[in-house]
């Protein structure tokens, strides 16, 4: 009965997939939804099918390009795999993910299982299925209005954790709040983290200062960036761990290169510094799998960043694309802007659909101070009005061009003064962004093949 | 002219990015040729409560409002007279419910500064959203997020009337105080950018009080302030919930 439900299951969520391509939308969520209805018991099923480990990946950034990479390092070492690469990582993202790799008779051919799971969602996705284990990104504040306070977010994971103590979990040693863990559960713990001082162009509001453990505020020897960096306490004996899988001689201009563990180097055509991160959890993954990889580089070659994190489109002149849903990732956005020597325009848009957050008062924890030296500025999505108060009372930028869509607004500054066009948004703008962008490239070749032609 | 606006705690008290409504007081102060000093204070320091014209405290974590409450209640006939003189202070989100007598914090309740006639309890839920309230000086627009339900004292007034949301406790439809020159909200975070009207009312009681007339502000066009209000007025609907 349960393998009948099971099958039921896997047509309805297969079929919806199918339709949803014909329609030309991501499917992602509502066909796992659906199926889950018809058999709540499908992940618990199909999990245990998966032939090696699973490995779970949460924290509050970095989680779908995280996961990514590990699905890459995974896929070229010759295995197959079950992973929501799309970003759906509730419970119904997740059930999609399984059910979309099973074969209609209820089998499942997959050596692993990589999934990034939402922080507040994973203590319900854990009773489904047992991690191996559990790569902890960083904590940041996001959607507010959804997590409650930061606390609350650290509870909700340490619930999920708990109900998974086999798992190993591979944490961020320079975030107090992810290896936290290391000391507040009992689970077997390895770290990663970058092991030198970088300086990064900004300063912002750090989550966590106080530790964690005895409230005492945390001295740090340097910040990279937010709260992350080399930190002790004064009071008691939480520090940054020592890191098992350590980032040395990093270079972040133009791209990403560094020391791995202190033998291999490692570079990659990946920008931003938040990105060494990711590289190095799904590195420490591949290290704990035994994947063997001989050469990192070489095996990061295949990563394709997923839907416009920092993605470029050749115009007349290029516009990046860059994805930032919290102030951490924002931050980050503008440290990779004011690192490049090229004239700006800058293009920000805000929603606030559910999952955007409804509440945008973090935009106030954004440094759009120092967002100064742009050529200009332009506002979008459903909160512009809000964000061009942003800029004027912050000095940036007195009235900024304003239009409910980015890309008009972007189209219009390639023809102004400036070499360069970033477009900085959040979620729910990103794929209509993403879409417009693509046509406008395809409307500029065929005008380029059709003047080479005259 | 010259105003000093004492930000107190900001490494406490900037859960919500509240360090926007200091940015708005300045920037309007500014506009009107007002000399704007901000003074920021840490919990460790002695606050310097004799040079504020305005007075602002943000929202923390549940975490750490004890701690600021334990603080502030050293000072508090310090605060009662500059109430009674007068005055403006602006408490906002969990800031707001330590102006009562009493308020609770996750089943524990602890005792409040009393510089308003109010006290907060804890509520079954968070009553989360967006909010608009109707006020004397015009209509104010934010986002809530608070457990506390707060219940008024008879002597003193309601900042403003619900219009949507849930204002102090989902109940009696009001929202916020004001007493004297004591002002106090649930409404989160950056409030002050879009509700210009606040904050005028705020420097210019701050300057009446410092020198002695209320003073004639030239109107400030205001027109992006009220597109963004418009928003929350026109949409802010589908974010409520609680």
């Amino acid at each position: 009965m349960k393998q009948l439900q099971l099958i039921a299951s896997i047509l309805v969520c297969k079929f919806l997939i199918f339709v949803g391509k014909l329609m030309g939308k991501r499917s992602s969520s509502a066909p796992g939804r659906l199926a889950l209805k018809i058999c709540p018991q499908a992940v618990r099923m199909l999990s245990q099918k998966v032939k090696y480990e699973t490995i779970c990946v949460l924290g509050t950034n970095g989680k779908t390009t995280t996961n990514n990479m590990i699905n890459t390092l995974l896929l070229k070492s010759g295995y197959s795999t079950v992973c929501n690469c799309v970003g759906a990582n509730m419970f119904d993202g997740v059930a999609t993910a399984y059910l979309s790799k099973a074969s209609l008779f209820g089998a499942l051919k997959a050596d692993y299982a990589v999934l990034e799971i939402d922080e507040a969602t994973a203590k319900i996705v854990f009773d489904h299925l047992s991690p191996d284990i559990i790569v902890v990104t960083n904590l940041f504040r996001d959607q507010m209005d959804r997590y409650g306070e930061i606390d609350q977010t650290l509870k909700q994971l340490e619930i999920a954790i708990e109900k998974a103590p086999e798992a190993l979990l591979c944490l961020n040693a320079d975030d107090p709040m992810s290896s936290y863990f290391t000391k507040a559960v009992s689970n077997r713990c390895v770290t990663f983290g970058v092991s030198q001082r970088v300086d990064q162009p900004l300063t912002e509001e750090k989550e966590g200062r106080n530790c964690l453990f005895c409230n005492a505020p945390l001295s740090y020897e340097y910040y990279h960036y937010n709260q992350l960096g080399n930190y002790a306490c004064p009071n008691c004996d939480f520090k940054r761990p020592t890191p098992d899988f350590s980032a040395t001689d990093v270079v972040c201009e133009p791209a990403i290169q560094f020391t791995f563990n202190q033998t291999e180097t490692v570079s990659a055509e990946i920008f931003g510094f938040y990105n060494i991160y990711n590289m190095l959890a799904a590195m420490a993954v591949a290290e704990l799998l035994e994947l063997r990889i001989a050469n990192y580089t070489e095996a990061f070659q295949s990563y394709r960043p997923q839907t416009a994190r920092m993605e470029v489109f050749p115009l007349s002149k290029p516009v990046v694309l860059n994805l930032a849903k919290n102030p951490a990732g924002f931050n980050q956005a503008i440290a990779t802007l004011l690192n490049d020597p090229r004239k700006k325009a800058v293009v920000i848009g805000i929603n606030d659909m559910p999952s955007d957050g409804c509440d945008i008062s973090w935009l106030y924890d954004v440094n759009f101070e120092e967002l100064t030296n742009c050529t200009a500025y332009g506002v979008s999505g459903k909160r512009l009005y809000d964000m061009a108060l942003r800029l004027y009372y912050t000095e940036v930028c007195d009235s900024p061009a304003m239009n409910p869509d980015p890309v008009p607004l972007a189209m219009d500054f390639l023809k102004t003064d400036c070499e360069v066009v970033y477009v900085l948004v959040n979620y729910t703008l990103i794929f209509d962004a993403k879409d417009a962008l693509e046509k406008e490239v395809k409307l500029y070749q065929k005008q380029q093949k059709k003047g080479e032609q005259k | 002219m010259k105003l000093t606006i004492l930000q107190l705690f900001p490494e406490l008290l900037n859960l919500y990015g509240d360090r926007g409504n200091i940015t708005v007081l300045k920037k309007r102060c500014a506009l009107r040729g007002i000399e704007a000093e901000v003074l920021t204070c840490s919990i460790e320091e002695p606050i310097p409560f004799q040079a504020a014209d305005i007075i602002y405290l943000g929202g923390g974590s549940d975490h750490d409002l004890p701690r600021v409450a334990q603080k502030l209640s050293q000072h508090k006939e310090t605060l009662l007279s500059y109430r009674d003189d007068g005055g403006v202070l602006l408490a906002t989100a969990s800031g707001y419910p330590l102006l009562g007598h009493a308020y609770s914090i996750r089943g524990k309740e602890h005792t409040g500064l009393s510089l308003v006639d109010m006290t907060t309890r804890e509520g079954a839920k968070k009553l989360t959203g967006s909010i608009s309230l109707n006020t004397s000086f015009g209509v104010l627009v934010g986002f809530e997020n608070h457990n506390g339900q707060t219940f008024l004292g008879k002597g003193v007034t309601a900042l403003g009337n619900v219009l949507s949301g849930n204002g102090n406790n989902g109940e009696d439809k009001t929202e916020g105080v004001m007493y004297k020159n004591i002002y106090g909200t649930y409404l989160t975070g950056p409030l002050l950018p879009s509700n210009p009207e606040l904050s005028d009312l705020l420097i210019a009681k701050a300057a009446e009080r410092k020198y002695k007339t209320f003073p004639d502000f030239p109107p400030l066009p205001n027109e992006i302030e009220n597109l963004a209000k418009g928003y929350i007025l026109n949409y802010g609907n589908r974010t409520h919930k609680g």
